[in-house]
């Protein structure tokens, strides 16, 4: 449970990123977007359900997915969701913010400290 | 009003989060047999993973009105800016509605006074005003227009002579001091002769009106309400009715209530309480009904 409960907005918005990623890979259903995000990342994001759904939703009210029931693998019909053409535009706004971000940072990271 | 009811309600929407949640609690539950265990420890697994389900729909729920909240928020915001970006048309839009509401609160009083609420008297096309002048001011005609007191006997006069009016009432206005149990009341107070409430002819809204038996010396003193003060000093107590208050000192017994649409003698006036007596009571004005 290493990113069980995103405390701060930076996180929030990080998550928010994963699941437009993840959907921009086929449509799929939240326990998909679970399993996948655990799988992409080694099992270092275990996304808890009370912060998936609300992020669904959430993204979903945006008008960065969509939703619609279809039948699942197993047969039985689940709610798949698919990233809206808005939802691709913010989802590469918010990559390459990301890269700025982590560009910057690995700048300090690689600066050499002061040997003790 | 109505995404209220929807928020309220338990919705499609509610439905169907329901049914996707329980999904994703049935697949981790499959997944865990398929990986080989136990199905009841693995129900206990996936349960204590899921956390209760109404938690985890409370917070989808407050997603939503957050959403919304931002939404609104996001609205106001973009008008607020597009109307100081542009303060021409900010100018021209506040003054257009400024002009339809005052235009249409115009139109609707107009039309309210004049379809609904016209003057209540019966036979209202038939009153008449009319003031007594003194004829001999004649040297300067302002004297002339202003008009003069009569007195209770001036209009039995005018009463017994002719055939020129169907009825003729007086009045004189006055402030009143009302005070009961609870406290004190200054009210617009108007004496009316014990006749005048036959003559307007309209219907009291509650209790009885001021007839010509209270206008005798010898009956006790009454007085009537307006409705705007029953309902604004008296807070629209029936049970008010029939009881005694001192009207300056004098006890007076509140008979009736008179209708909102009764304005006769003004809008201010609060209470109606019959003249005593027939004659020689200086200071009344006239009001007339003239003959057909």
């Amino acid at each position: 449970m290493v990113m069980a409960e995103p405390k701060t907005e930076l996180l929030r918005g990080t998550l928010d990123m994963l699941i437009l990623k993840v959907v921009a890979l086929g449509p799929s259903h939240g326990y998909a977007i679970a399993q996948r995000l655990r799988q992409i990342s080694k099992d270092f994001f275990q996304i808890h359900q009370g912060s998936l759904y609300p992020a669904l939703h959430r993204l979903k009210d945006r008008g960065w997915l969509q939703a619609e029931w279809k039948e699942s693998e197993t047969g039985r019909e689940a709610k798949f969701y698919s990233l809206t053409k808005k939802g691709r535009r913010q989802m590469d706004a918010e990559v390459a913010e990301w890269q700025r971000l982590r560009d910057a940072v690995a700048l300090f990271l690689r600066a050499p400290g002061k040997e003790p | 009003m109505s995404w209220i009811r929807r928020a309220f309600r338990k919705s499609q929407a509610e439905k169907a989060l329901d049914k996707e949640l329980q999904f994703h609690l049935d697949r981790q539950l499959a997944d865990y047999v398929a990986a080989g265990m136990q199905p009841d420890e693995a129900r206990h697994r996936a349960r204590l993973e899921f956390g209760t389900l109404d938690t985890v729909k409370e917070e989808v729920r407050d997603t939503r009105w957050q959403t919304r909240l931002e939404n609104v928020v996001r609205d106001f915001r973009y008008a607020a800016r597009s109307l100081r970006k542009d303060r021409r048309f900010a100018i021209v839009a506040v003054f257009a509605l400024a002009l339809g509401i005052g235009a249409s609160t115009v139109a609707f009083s107009a039309f309210y006074n004049l379809l609904f609420n016209g003057f209540a008297a019966r036979d209202s096309n038939r009153l008449v005003v009319f003031s007594l002048q003194n004829a001999e001011a004649g040297e300067s005609p302002e004297l002339n227009l202003t008009p003069l007191g009569g007195s209770l006997s001036n209009l039995d006069a005018i009463r017994s002579q002719g055939q020129v009016f169907d009825g003729i009432v007086g009045y004189h206005r006055g402030i009143t001091l009302l005070r009961d149990g609870n406290g004190i009341h200054q009210v617009y107070a108007t004496g009316v002769t014990s006749n005048a409430f036959d003559f307007y002819g309209v219907p009291p809204l509650l209790g009885r009106r001021i007839t010509p038996a209270d206008g005798m010396a010898k009956s006790s003193p009454v007085f009537v309400m307006s409705y705007k003060t029953w309902k604004g000093e008296f807070h629209s107590d029936p049970a008010i009715l029939g009881k005694s208050f001192l009207a300056d000192d004098i006890p007076r017994t509140l008979v009736g209530i008179m209708p909102p649409r009764f304005q006769a003698y003004g809008a201010l006036v609060q209470i109606w309480t019959p003249i005593i007596g027939s004659s020689d009571t200086g200071g009344v004005e006239p009001r007339c009904l003239s003959t057909r």
